[in-house]
């Protein structure tokens, strides 16, 4: 089947599978009102009367699926109820203040961590068992190693509680203002969870990036390259980084899964309000919907950037058109 | 020369955590569970690697999370890998299922694995057969690509056809022929799976997600992340964070260095 | 060797080519070679069966020996400059601008990610720094040449025949008017058909050019109308050079004469052919390994004339008569 064509089927099953999974998940378990008490909110009786009628919670399984997805689909954006935490705020705006956040936090990493292992790599194949390929190879794998989190958190302790340079918490501090004072003090907090999630994908990055160009370095269309007495940086970029980079797009069309589980509890090390810090906050509070609604979206990004991170690849690659 | 040396460096850190792991009772010097009055205790003599705020060792409790944080690893990454070994195969040999495989596979992998995970473990409160289930499931996918991936490139080689026309079955031909061949990618693929599988581990219990008063590593971190900023016990946050740094780097170096050795144009 | 009196177009001195295996072995591919080509428009076809090192000789030419292979010892001149030690940029200018190479499998020579065109552009630019319009306009004046028609100058390799790569291939060769053109098999991966017109295209382009003209073969039935002289190497040493002609119709070295036995005709129908050139066309697929400097005749296990002393000492090629034949062999020394 035609590339792009098969993406996107792929794209539209896993974005049903995950409807499918945000519903079932959390009904099995048994009890509807207990539920909705368990988890701590204080709702009036005639509040979770309302919320059972609104959403059938007493009423067989199948009347609540159809109720669910009628609210998913029908309703723009999708109503995943109201938060049991945050009553009665919908969470659907409760995350769509949060979403710019964290795309801000893995837009940014990404681009970071992209960069530098393209840089990186590039030297490497120049530069075969080099200093630079040498440190790159197994600072990479440590990086890939390493829990995210923990990053996070000893860089909260050595810049913002040790040297206390950097702040702590927080995605902006609280007197920021507008303008350039707003900006500046969204920098000065996003630098710490950002360098902590860079540091993540670049690990996963760099070792894929230098699998491919090994791959590719070994061709005999580089040798060729070589042997018509091109220069070195015009075989290093044109040649080897540009054919890799292939492999590589489309892998990380997979990693994103991984970026967004790796963001998670780096927002919530680093107090980031970003949408993982309230699909973290639902769980303490067993706020259902709120859980509901966080790993729909969480999952509609990552499904989204796969998609663009194709139609990368079908600009880059000629054999797929 | 990259691949060896590391592969030595890997396995010694590896057999280093599960000796640890074996005769960790023999070793640690106190009881992981014990509380003792001495708490918030910088690294000394009697406390190597200080106190937490209830005065455990945090020592003793580091060495006994690594039982926990190795069989997860393990016997997950073990299921994930037979799994994915099996559907790679079988995906890799019968060209019509092939479609439906794959594409199966790369829609699990587009799933976010913790989020996913968390929501499980949340709302049925996990138990560790059930994360161990899970990571199955997110795990084998990569395995069954690769599988996949080289059971083509060995498809098509003489030898096999040669087998064919000799009148092998095609069951032998898989088990005793094609799974040999793909076994070093997938082990390699296998020791990756483990180290993830640590990692993704120590995330979830950091979170919250299971018991958090069982004592393991990520367990750990999620205390110390309430307290150790505050009291200034910085080993707290250290010992623990290090040593699932340490375990699933050891693992790392190994699954790297086979994944380079079994790929013959990869050179360093 | 040749005596002339001017500084012949390539020398090469004493080449040796090693490539080393696991624990430290290694193989010789290129034992102790010498070979010149005098001038402009002299063609050498160089006949071996794979495994006798002619590929690593052509690569050994360009100075383009790659890991684990090495060249060991050795000279390679070009009109009296040693390229095996010269500076990156001089490599560079000699690479393509004086000598260039056409390999078997098109495929593998051409960028995947860049078109026919941009292939000759890209050369165009980084030797001689033509502005990019006029690279492109010389790009297709190029194309059209080997037959390849604009519109498919934009093409990709995916999108090319075989057949079509390798012309593209040949275009690039000829970009910057090299003046020695190694062509390494350049028409084994193609059918028959296809291999005569790249045959013929090569042969109008080195006439009409006046080039000097390496062709590494396995088959010998190619070479005639090709190339005017002939050199056959053997487990990395040539062991019998001369005029085409000659050395088919009376080919000294025990070897040759045994390619030329097992050429039972050389057919020129094609459909005749198609599978059994390749048979008949002397080519052995496996190939023991090659120990260097010792002390013997290579040949010994399976020649025919095989006597004392080809088992204790190494012929050394020389010339016979008066002619322009060379032979390494005890029979004649």
């Amino acid at each position: 089947m035609n590339f792009i064509k098969r993406r996107i089927l792929t794209s539209i099953i896993a974005f049903l599978a995950v409807v499918q999974l945000d519903f079932f998940i959390p009904r099995l378990v048994p009890g509807t009102a207990a539920q909705i008490l368990a988890s701590g909110a204080t709702l009036s009786p005639s509040e979770v009367i309302a919320l059972t009628n609104r959403f059938g919670l007493n009423k067989p399984l199948i009347v609540q699926y159809s109720i669910y997805l009628k609210d998913v689909f029908t309703s723009w954006p999708p109503n995943f109820g109201n938060s049991y935490q945050y009553w009665p705020e919908p969470v659907t705006t409760l995350i769509m203040q949060r979403l710019p956040w964290t795309i801000l936090l893995i837009v940014t990493s990404l681009i970071l961590a992209s960069t530098i292992s393209f840089v990186l790599a590039g030297i490497s194949a120049v530069r075969r068992g080099g200093p630079i390929e040498m440190t790159s190879i197994y600072s990479s794998i440590f990086l890939w190693a390493i829990p995210a989190f923990w990053v996070g958190m000893i860089l909260i302790w050595v810049f913002a509680v040790w040297l206390g340079w950097l702040p702590v918490f927080g995605n902006v501090g609280f007197n920021s203002g507008t303008g350039l004072n707003y900006i500046s003090s969204v920098i000065i907090h996003a630098i710490l969870p950002v360098v902590t999630l860079t540091l993540s994908i670049f690990g996963v990055n760099y070792i894929l990036l230098r699998g491919a160009a090994q791959q590719v370095l070994q061709s005999d269309f580089v040798i060729a390259a070589k042997v018509r007495g091109l220069k070195s940086s015009v075989i290093a970029f044109g040649y080897i980084l540009r054919n890799s980079l292939l492999p590589l797009v489309s892998l990380l069309g997979f990693s994103l899964a991984s970026i967004i589980s790796a963001a998670i509890p780096i927002e919530s090390v680093f107090g980031y309000s970003g949408v993982g810090d309230l699909f973290l906050d639902g769980i303490g509070h067993r706020d259902i919907p709120v859980l509901e609604g966080c790993f729909f979206y969480l999952t509609i990004v990552v499904i989204a950037f796969a998609l663009i991170g194709d139609f990368l690849l079908l600009r880059l690659d000629p054999r797929l058109r | 020369m990259f691949r060896t040396k590391s592969a030595k460096l890997g396995s010694a850190i590896v057999i280093g955590f599960v000796v640890l792991a074996l005769f960790g009772p023999l070793v640690y010097p106190y009881s992981p569970t014990a509380t003792s009055r001495f708490h918030n205790q910088p690294p000394n003599y009697t406390h190597l690697l200080g106190t937490d705020n209830l005065g455990h060792d945090v020592l003793s409790q580091t060495i006994f999370g690594a039982r926990p944080s190795i069989a997860i690893g393990v016997g997950a990454a073990v299921g994930a890998a037979i799994i994915g070994m099996l559907v790679g195969v079988f995906a890799g040999y019968y060209e019509k299922l092939e479609s439906f495989f794959t594409g199966f596979a790369d829609t699990i992998m587009t799933l976010p694995a913790l989020p996913l995970l968390i929501l499980v473990g949340t709302v049925y409160i996990a138990n560790d057969v059930l994360i161990v289930g899970l990571l199955i499931l997110v795990l084998w996918p990569p395995i069954a690509r690769a599988s996949r991936s080289q059971i083509l490139s060995v498809k098509s080689l003489p030898y096999i056809e040669a087998a064919k026309a000799g009148g092998m079955k095609d069951r032998e031909i898989i088990f005793k022929i094609l799974v040999p061949e793909i076994a070093p990618i997938a082990i390699a693929y296998f020791v990756l799976a483990v180290a993830g599988a640590i990692v993704v581990v120590a995330g979830l219990d950091f979170l919250g997600v299971g018991n958090p008063n069982n004592i393991n590593w990520g367990s750990m971190l999620y205390w110390a992340q309430q307290f150790a900023f505050y009291l200034g016990d910085w080993w707290w946050i250290l010992a623990p964070g290090l040593a699932i740094t340490l375990l699933a780097t050891g693992f790392a170096l190994i699954g790297f260095s086979v994944e380079e050795a079994t790929n013959p144009r990869l050179r360093m | 060797m040749y005596t002339g009196t001017s500084t012949p177009l390539l020398r090469v001195s004493n080449l040796n080519v090693e490539y080393s295996v696991r624990n430290h072995h290694s193989i010789t591919a290129v034992d102790n070679l010498s070979l010149e080509i005098p001038s402009s428009g002299y063609t050498l076809g160089l006949v071996g069966e794979s495994g006798s090192g002619k590929s690593s000789l052509g690569m050994g030419i360009m100075n383009s020996i790659e890991p684990p292979g090495r060249i060991s010892s050795g000279s390679v001149e070009y009109n009296g400059q040693e390229i095996l030690k010269i500076p990156p940029e001089k490599l560079r200018a000699y690479r393509w601008e004086e000598v260039s190479m056409i390999y078997q499998s098109a495929m593998n020579s051409l960028n995947p990610v860049k078109t026919a065109a941009d292939h000759i552009v890209e050369v165009l630019v980084q030797h001689r720094k033509t502005p990019k319009p006029e690279a492109r306009k010389e790009a297709l004046k190029l194309l059209s040449q080997v037959g390849i028609k604009p519109e498919r100058a934009n093409n990709f390799q995916h999108q090319l025949s075989g057949g079509m790569r390798q012309r593209v291939v040949i275009a690039m060769a000829l970009a910057l008017s090299p003046k020695l053109l190694i062509a390494d098999e350049p028409t084994s991966a193609l059918d028959v058909v296809v291999q005569r017109q790249i045959l013929s295209l090569l042969k109008k382009n080195v006439r009409e050019r006046n080039l000097s003209l390496l062709f590494i073969t396995h088959e010998i039935a190619i070479l005639r109308g090709l190339v005017d002289h002939i050199a056959v190497m053997y487990k990395g040493a040539i062991v019998e050079r001369g005029p085409l002609q000659k050395v088919l119709d009376e080919p000294l070295h025990p070897y040759t004469e045994m390619l030329l036995d097992s050429l039972l005709t050389i057919d020129e129908d094609p459909k005749n052919n198609v599978a059994t050139s390749t048979e008949k066309s002397a080519s052995v697929r496996d190939s023991p390994r090659i120990e260097a400097g010792t002390n013997y005749c290579k040949y010994v296990g399976l020649c025919k004339y095989a006597f004392e002393r080809c088992k204790v000492e190494k012929p050394v090629l020389q010339k016979i008569g008066q002619g322009d034949r060379l032979v390494a062999c005890h029979k004649y020394a």
